[in-house]
């Protein structure tokens, strides 16, 4: 990889009692890219995305972001430093109007008023407009997934993690989601690190992919390289249908 | 412009019919104490308000700040003299200061919910105790406040017409603080961490800060008023100032009010207070206990059948009254 | 001076045998069915007064009343739940634990129609009596009370491990859709468990009458020092109520007769809001 980093994980180890979640890894996200993050159900990928926004302390090891070390800082302050994040099992504010829900989003960087605006605008830019005034608790899932990441962009990140979004949607959503999400890289210029489950949406949309597996990075390659990679074949034993797209 | 007049209009008829009370009850003193009383609930639930609706923590510690400020302000006009208006901002910044100290360790080691509300209400116990004990300023006698000639700047009045303006321009500001609170960072803060504290957090968010924050202004106020309310009562007892019961309504108000609403609260006390004193009238002298029976019993059927509160079955009821109307007025016309 | 130091530990010890068996039901109610129940104290009014009432009508010594109240407050408790914490159950526990602050202004409000306003003292009991032991005594009432309380502890321990019962009421929280699975009722067993949750309050209800006064605001004082025993204990540890009982009643009765009587709650909050913060699970919780 040769461009600037953006986001590097340098040897994380994470333990929960005598599990292993996260064994000693170390990965790249490189600016203005998609990279893409998979394996199977209990690999460490959501400790990994945990640990990079300050949920989790890593045991060992260093999360650095455009080169400065935020190990162990805050969620809220990584976040002002620029990495949102959406959650693998969302976490909508039922309470609130999705125009709140997106503004709350907007306020770190601006008063109410330009939060306002900017939350308008991000809610037209995902053309959620319509939604605006209904509650969260009103969505279906289609509509959280989108307010989630209407919310993240709020906060005007410069590297966005996206945990499982496409999860429960049916192909044409995941189409159009897919279509958004290149749209927001390449428009507002955001890296993105996608947890992906479906391996097709993953193949097509990034174009690093690191392969985790009981904790242990196994493979990384262009997607293409690792459809054909044997660890990784392994790993996903029994998956092969859904491999080979 | 006209939506905003609208909008204005029923509010500003709500100031001027509350400013016109005294008034309409023909100046009787018993429906004034009555009215009094039912600002000193709408006060402290509004402030609760702030740190309870918009940031659903469950605060039971509301009684712990009146007290103070109760005790302070009695103290301070009893020992030496001062005027209970200085006594009511050192009240206010006291109990301020124990919310923090209080506050500080709670939210930064994340005790949350119902431990919240459990370690809050263990703050009034703790106070109270305090106070029973320290009897140069407390004790289990109640010690009266000095009641001399009629004096605004010794809050001391021979009537309870002064202590109702007072109390409502307390509520009224406690209403527009609410207000300005909603409509900035802070209120999109709370709002946003009651539901979900890791995503707030994730949303940059500083979940601690703003807790504390709404705790501050919460018992700034809720101190404050402690200072009004002594001399409202004329006399300073642990017990009654540093109320556990107390403590509790006010929560009660504020969820069969509705969360998160300015009016939820303040509708509930004008409400249900209203119910409790008329009942008292009724009943009191009759049964003993029957009158706050009748009362829980009216708390438990809200919690059971109206989960959104007064102010959303109001709201559902006037718009229900709203388009029979209509629909019967177009089939007239 | 040391004579009083193992006075006040031995009364301690006594006193936190029923603090551990006021906090039985609690810790049942909150551990099946995850309410907060603010109004355990009230209920404990509530079996204190049933106890006067059948000591007064029948003639029976307080503290065999048990017997009569156990089944009458499994009946209340019974009624409760089903009438207004179950429409509640599937609702935010932000909704159940203020119907427990409801409750907690209703009981003593109607415990106020029922019995009065005055102090309640049960007629003389066959506990009445004191122990002399080298310049420490004991009364048969706290003896009883602390033996009974060891008792019941333990067999509810039984119940819980060794029957069938107790085992579904023990899977319900851990898993409730294995648990309907399995054929398990979980309104049923919601409320029995409720109930007996009440119930339970029957022994240390008949055994405070023993000694002490009853009144319909009694209660207010236990609805939080129950939960103090049972935070200290951890939530789901019904073993480990009878250590924090007795932490809790030890604390108390120093603080009473080597500082002041009127500093109990000082001492008793204090360590509650440290427990609270620097260890919520408790001594004994699970993780
Ligand atoms: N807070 C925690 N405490 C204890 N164990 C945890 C915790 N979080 C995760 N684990 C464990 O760590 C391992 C990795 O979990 P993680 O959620 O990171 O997997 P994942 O790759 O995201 O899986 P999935 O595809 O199912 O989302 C799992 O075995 C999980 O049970
Ligand atoms: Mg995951």
């Amino acid at each position: 990889m040769t461009s600037r980093s953006c986001l590097e994980v340098v040897n994380v180890t994470k333990r929960f009692g005598g599990l292993v979640a996260l064994d000693n890894v170390s990965l790249k996200v490189p600016e203005g890219k998609i990279i893409g993050l998979i394996g199977p159900n209990g690999a460490g990928k959501t400790t990994l995305f945990n640990i990079i926004t300050g949920y989790i302390k890593p045991d060992k090891g260093k999360v650095l972001f455009k080169g400065i070390d935020i190990t162990g800082k805050p969620p809220y302050e990584i976040c002002k430093l620029g990495i949102a994040r959406t959650f693998q099992i969302p976490k909508p504010f039922l309470d609130l109007t999705v125009e709140d829900s997106v503004i709350a989003g907007a306020i770190n960087r601006h008063g109410v008023g330009e939060a306002k605006k900017k939350a308008m605008e991000i809610l037209e830019y995902l053309e959620l407009k319509d939604l605006k005034d209904k509650y969260c608790s009103e969505l279906n899932i289609v509509q959280s997934k989108k307010v989630e990441l209407a919310r993240a962009l709020a906060t005007e990140p410069k590297l966005l993690l996206l945990d499982e979004i496409a999860a429960g949607l049916n192909p044409a959503e995941i189409q159009e989601l897919m279509e958004l999400i290149k749209r927001i890289n390449y428009e507002k210029k955001i890296t993105i690190f996608v947890i992906e489950h479906i391996m097709r949406m993953i193949l097509k949309l990034s174009e690093y992919v690191y392969v985790l597996h009981y904790g242990k990075l196994i493979a990384e390659g262009k997607p293409e390289e690792l459809v054909h990679n044997e660890k990784v074949i392994e790993a996903y034993l029994g998956r092969k249908v859904v491999i080979s797209r | 412009m006209k939506s905003y007049i609208k909008r204005m209009l029923p509010i500003m008829i709500g100031i001027v019919l509350s400013f016109l009370v005294p008034v309409m009850v023909g100046f009787d003193e018993f429906y004034i104490l009555l009215a009094t009383t039912i600002l000193v609930y709408s006060v402290v639930a509004s402030a609760w308000n702030i740190i309870g609706g918009f940031g659903g923590q469950l605060d039971l510690g509301a009684a712990a700040y009146l007290g103070l400020g109760a005790f302070i302000t009695g103290n301070l006009l009893l020992k030496f003299g001062i005027t209970p208006w200085i006594g009511m901002f050192i009240g206010g910044i006291t109990a301020t200061a124990v919310a923090i100290v209080i506050g500080y360790p709670t939210f930064r080691l994340g005790v949350k919910g119902v431990w919240y509300a459990l370690s809050t209400i263990s703050v009034v116990y703790i106070l109270q105790t305090l106070f029973l004990m320290w009897e140069e300023v407390g004790g289990p006698v109640e010690k009266w406040l000095p009641r001399g000639e009629a004096s605004l700047y010794y809050l001391s009045f021979r009537t309870y017409i002064p202590y109702y303006y007072i109390a409502l321009v307390f509520l009224i500001i406690t209403l527009i603080i609410n207000r300005l609170v909603e409509h900035s960072r802070l209120g999109y803060s709370l709002k946003a961490l009651a539901y979900d504290e890791d995503a707030a957090m994730s949303l940059g968010i500083n979940v601690q800060r703003t807790k504390l924050k709404a705790l501050m202004i919460y018992s700034f106020i809720v101190g404050t008023f402690g200072g009004f309310y002594v001399c409202f009562t004329g006399f300073m007892h642990p017990v009654v100032d540093f109320s556990i019961p107390f403590s509790i309504e006010i929560v009660v108000l504020g969820i069969v009010g509705g969360l998160g609403t300015i009016y939820g609260p303040l509708l509930a006390s004008l409400i249900l207070v209203s119910l409790k004193e008329y009942l008292r009238g009724t009943f009191g002298a009759i049964i003993m206990g029957i009158y706050p029976a009748i009362y829980a019993i009216a708390l438990i059927l809200i919690i059971l059948f109206a989960p959104q509160g007064l102010a959303s079955v109001l709201k559902e009821a006037f718009y229900f009254i709203i388009t029979k109307l209509r629909i019967r007025t177009m089939r007239g016309g | 001076m040391l004579i009083s130091i193992v006075q006040a530990l031995v009364n301690g010890v006594l006193i936190g045998c029923i603090y551990a068996l006021i906090a039985i039901g609690l810790q049942m109610i909150y551990g099946v069915l995850g309410i907060i129940n603010l109004a355990h104290g009230d209920f404990l009014m509530l079996a204190m007064l049933i106890a006067y009432s059948f000591a007064y009508m029948t003639g029976m010594d307080v503290t065999l009343t048990f017997l009569l109240t156990f089944p009458l407050l499994f009946i209340i408790g019974a009624g409760v739940y089903l009438s207004v914490i179950n429409p509640l159950i599937k609702r935010k526990p932000l909704f159940q634990f203020a119907m427990t602050l409801g409750l907690s202004f209703f009981l003593p409000s109607i415990a106020q129609v029922v019995w009065g306003t005055e102090p309640k003292a049960s007629p003389s009991t066959i506990l009445s009596g004191v122990i002399h032991m080298g310049g420490i005594s004991i009364t048969y009432s706290y003896l009883t009370a602390g033996l009974v309380g060891v008792l019941a502890i333990i067999a509810l321990y039984i119940f819980m491990n060794r029957t069938y019962l107790g085992l579904a009421i023990r899977a319900v929280p851990d898993n409730k859709d294995a648990a309907a699975l399995m054929g398990v009722n979980i309104k049923m067993i919601y409320c029995i468990s409720f109930a007996l949750g009440i119930a339970l309050l029957a022994l240390p209800g008949s055994l405070l009458m023993a000694f002490q006064n009853a009144y319909p605001t009694i209660g207010t004082r236990y609805n939080l020092l129950a939960w103090c025993v049972v935070v200290l204990a951890g939530l789901g540890s019904f073993s480990g109520l009878l250590v924090s009982g007795l932490i809790v009643g030890i604390i108390e009765s120093l603080i009473a007769s080597l500082w002041d009587p009127r500093a109990t709650p000082l001492g008793i909050y204090l360590v509650f809001l440290l427990i609270l913060w620097l260890k919520p699970k408790g001594l004994f919780g699970r993780g």
